[in-house]
């Protein structure tokens, strides 16, 4: 018995004691598994919920998270999914037109509100939208090209500022950050001073960031986090009850408990005035560059 | 089938793996967005923006890399090995990681006055070429100490006998024998600073036609869900890259017969 | 002068355990060892490659064991000459006085006038790859000179080259060690380059160095058993002092079955009584062969016995004989025309003798 005879005479035997020890990883009936795609900027909340849910309903849900743009990317290419979960309205749009999801699917789960974000404490004293074209601050918006929020910062800056103030403004831009929770942690990191984001990132890290409201004429519209079936489901009954869920009380509760707006008058009344829900904002030329 | 067949279809199993990756982009391809891309303002930033920042990080990491790897190579010192190791630390924890370090320290106190005194890293295009630097920093020492250990230390001493000092010696006989090692780690260097991105994303940011190199650039399309996009990109990018070291390869041979 | 007091070192495998030698101003030492005796490791300890765990270097008086190679101005030609790759020949010999700072006419001369006395003048443009294993021996041994350091450590220069160029080499070594006034310290395990080019020799074996000498005394009289072994004399027998006069010792040898008689200055240190034991020795080459009756002057150390083998190898042969009544086998080394001429075949009885003063006490 040379040393090569005995290597493969024991190689099958470990394969084997492998192949059992790890099988419990792999889960049985996978096939009957939910695929949804999902905005990291929902992440914590959605997670509870989809965990209460195989708890209530027995079914496994598979997450995929990410940029809400990134992942329709992979939805499109895998060609594979039940449910398309993106932190915020234009990407929906997009999936609706690109005819990834059935529109008649589509539910509003939360709402948003554009706000400013500081660094806790409000170190640099922020107040109002003009504060931010004070010389020295340092501001990010996301990426408006890709996100949601920083299209809407942009509608903001676009309508609040004259052509003078908003070239001193983007002179303090420093960054475009690639996703809602690169917005929420570029205050985290203190890496700028201050972030036009939505007024919930106070609530996803309530020890470093602080949310200051913008003035109710400054608010063009309400965002809102939107859900729809995939037009790539095998599973459309089992999806549907999935969105049922997160509509149900006990589903709203969750995201209640992280601070989202539950219905249109909520977030008016913290806005102090009434604004339309989501529809699309073309960005302006000189924003997107070419 | 002999050894020697099996292996040389081994080596074109590896070329048919990439070249089906980059066929497949072409289920994707639009001849007319290919020419408007190129030649957009925002994508030839990018390019130029890639070529500069990668070929500066690969000079500095080249330059620190020779100095180190010669202690490595010839030296014997205390803590030798925990020197050596930490090498690969850029690898083992992945570009995010090491981006979210430089990150992390830019925020305390000395990153803080660095970038208040000094010059500005986080969000500037100052921080691609530091992202680039640290991350292929460990690889340029790691080559550039095997083209030395290459050159017998032998030549040293005797030149050392003739009369040359330690760092004669290095210079004008065991440097100019590596050389061909050292320009095959200056290559890698800057192939690998060209194609990072997991630093260069955290600590530089993306914003066009400021610190949106062509990796970032890639991302940023496929955030925004535009696959054709990316394709053209990815193109570009292979088309440059591959480029470039094909034609680096083919003049250093000239350089071998003229 | 190079001058070595207890030098000890140590490098894996290799030891070196008190070595203390003198090489005269202008003289050329041999040092010969089987590989692996540690030859390498010496020179190495001389240059300050190694460090020496004890004991120190002198270099014309000047203690050098603490300084940095460069300034120790020893020139040093290892196994495999290590010439620059990447430098013309001219190059390679000129380094020396470049990296000293000379750049001097009359230098330059000098350079040119060795390399012409050692035939490659014309090779001076040529690169290193394109050298045959002769000339670069030459460009190696320029290199090291050129540079202007008159000590020289040679380790086993000639052993990759085939006799002829060889014994070429051994000329031009000799020449350039009388014109240039070189002091030269050379590791070999080549004996006959040891004899040629030593003034003396010294003899290494497992590190430490077992004798030293005038090279016609470290060939004709080894100091010790291993050392005779070392030449590949198997000529030993051990035997005992009988009798001892002014002039000659009595040595009872049981193996050869006789008495030898030799004299007084046979041995490097002499047994003193009688009963002593000793071990006696001769070179193959001193054993004489007598056919038949034997001359008249032939008065002591005759053996007569049978020639069990006869082995051809080209200037010389080998003779294996058994003396009478013993088990014992001489070696013998004849030259050719003297086999011719005693016609002998295996099995034939003959006799042999041994001159006195060819016979050495261990």
């Amino acid at each position: 018995m040379n040393k090569y005879s005995i290597c493969f005479s024991t190689t099958p035997a470990i394969t084997l004691v492998l192949f059992l020890v790890l099988m419990p990883v792999f889960p049985a009936g996978a096939a009957e598994a939910l695929l949804v795609y999902a905005g990291a900027a929902s992440k914590p909340p959605t997670e509870e919920a989809v965990k209460l849910y195989e708890q209530k309903t027995g079914t496994k849900v598979d997450l995929v998270f990410g940029g809400s743009g990134y992942v329709l990317s992979q939805m499109k290419l895998a060609r594979q999914g039940d449910i398309y979960f993106p932190g915020s309205s234009d990407y929906m749009e997009k999936a609706k037109r690109d005819g990834h999801v059935f529109p008649g699917t589509e539910k509003v789960i939360v709402y948003l509100v554009s706000a400013i974000n500081v660094q806790k404490g409000n170190p640099h004293n922020i107040r109002t939208l003009s504060d931010l074209t004070r010389p020295g601050i340092k501001v990010a918006i996301a990426n408006p090209e890709g996100v949601c929020v920083g299209a809407y910062a942009v509608e903001i800056i676009e309508k609040a500022f004259t052509p003078a103030e908003k070239s001193v403004f983007r002179k303090n831009l420093v960054n475009y950050t690639e996703s809602c929770e690169k917005t929420a942690t570029a205050i985290s990191l203190k890496t700028v001073d201050a972030v036009i984001g939505w007024s919930v990132f106070q609530h996803w890290d309530p020890a470093r960031i602080e949310t200051i409201p913008l003035k109710k004429s400054e608010i063009s519209r309400i965002g809102y986090i939107p859900v729809a079936i995939s037009s790539f489901s095998n599973n459309k009954v089992r999806a549907r009850q999935f969105i049922d869920f997160l509509l149900s009380e006990e589903g709203k509760a969750i995201y209640g408990k992280y601070h989202y707006f539950m219905s249109p008058e909520e977030a008016s009344a913290w806005i102090g005035a009434t604004k339309p829900v989501g529809g699309e904002y073309v960005l302006p030329a000189d924003w997107r560059p070419k | 089938m002999s050894l020697r067949r099996v292996s040389i279809l081994f080596a074109f199993s590896t070329f048919a793996l990439f070249a089906v990756l980059v066929l497949s982009l072409l289920y994707f391809y639009r001849g007319g967005l290919f020419i408007e891309t190129l030649f957009s303002e925002r994508t030839l930033f990018s390019i130029r923006l890639s070529i500069y920042s990668a070929t500066v990080a690969a000079v500095l990491a080249t330059a620190l890399a020779v100095p180190s790897a010669y202690a490595l190579s010839r030296c014997d010192f205390p803590g030798k090995d925990a020197v050596d190791t930490i090498l690969e630390l850029p690898m083992i924890v992945s570009p995010a990681a090491l981006g979210a370090m430089l990150l992390i320290f830019f925020n305390n106190p000395l990153g803080n006055w660095i970038q208040t005194r000094g010059a500005q890293f986080v969000f500037d295009s100052n921080g691609i070429i530091l992202a680039q630097f640290v991350t292929t920093l460990g690889v340029a020492t790691r080559l550039t100490k095997a083209a030395m250990d290459e050159i017998p230390q032998r030549y040293e001493d005797v030149a050392r006998t003739l009369g040359a000092s330690l760092a004669a010696a290095f210079f004008n006989v065991t440097l100019p024998l590596c050389r061909r090692g050292l320009a095959a780690a200056f290559i890698l260097s800057w192939a690998k600073a060209m194609g990072e991105f997991g630093a260069t994303i955290t600590l530089a940011g993306t914003m066009a036609m400021k610190t949106e190199t062509l990796p970032i650039a890639i991302f940023m399309k496929l955030s925004t869900a535009d696959i054709d996009g990316t394709v053209v990109l990815i193109l570009i990018m292979t088309a440059i890259g591959i480029g470039t070291l094909y034609a680096v390869r083919m003049i250093s041979r000239k350089g071998l017969h003229a | 002068m190079l001058e070595l007091r207890d030098i000890a070192a140590k490098a894996g495998t290799f030891a070196l355990n008190d070595i203390s030698l003198a090489v005269d101003r202008g003289s050329c030492h041999v040092i010969v060892g089987a590989t692996g005796s540690g030859k390498t490791l010496l020179l190495e300890s001389i240059l300050g490659l190694r460090k020496l765990s004890r004991g120190s270097v002198l270099l014309s008086g000047r203690e050098i064991t603490n300084q940095p190679l460069e300034k120790r101005n020893i020139s040093y030609v290892p196994q495999d000459l290590a010439l620059f790759p990447h430098l013309t020949v001219e190059d390679n010999i000129l380094y020396g006085l470049r990296m000293k700072g000379i750049k001097d006419r009359e230098h330059a001369r000098m350079v040119e006038m060795l390399m012409e006395t050692v035939g490659i003048k014309e090779l001076a443009r040529r690169s290193i790859g394109n050298l045959s294993g002769g000339e670069r021996q030459r460009v190696a041994l320029v290199r090291a000179i050129a540079a202007g350091n008159n000590h020289l450590l040679l380790d086993e220069p000639f052993s990759a080259l085939h006799q002829g160029l060889r014994r070429e080499l051994w000329f031009v070594l000799k020449e350039l060690q009388k014109s240039c006034d070189l002091t030269v310290l050379m590791v070999t395990h080549d004996m006959e380059e040891a004899f040629f080019l030593g003034d003396r020799v010294s003899v290494m074996i497992d590190g430490a160095i077992r004798q030293t000498g005038v090279a016609r005394d470290v060939y004709e009289k080894p100091a010790d058993t291993a050392v005779a072994r070392f030449f590949g004399i198997r000529n030993i027998f051990p035997g005992r002092v009988r009798a001892l006069s002014k002039s000659v010792l009595h040595v009872a040898c049981d193996s050869l079955g006789a008495e030898l008689t030799i004299p007084m200055g046979a041995a490097l240190h002499q047994p003193t009584e009688p009963g002593a034991r000793c071990t006696v020795g001769i070179r193959p080459e001193n054993v004489m062969v007598l056919k038949t009756d034997r001359p008249s002057y032939v008065q002591e150390n005759l053996l007569a016995g049978i020639l069990t083998e006869i082995l051809l190898k080209g200037a010389t042969h080998t003779l294996l004989f058994r003396p009478a009544g013993t088990v014992t086998v001489v070696e013998i080394e004849v030259p050719d025309y003297a086999l011719k001429k005693l016609q002998l075949n295996v099995g034939d009885g003959i006799s042999i003798f041994f001159k006195g003063e060819s016979l050495f006490l261990i």
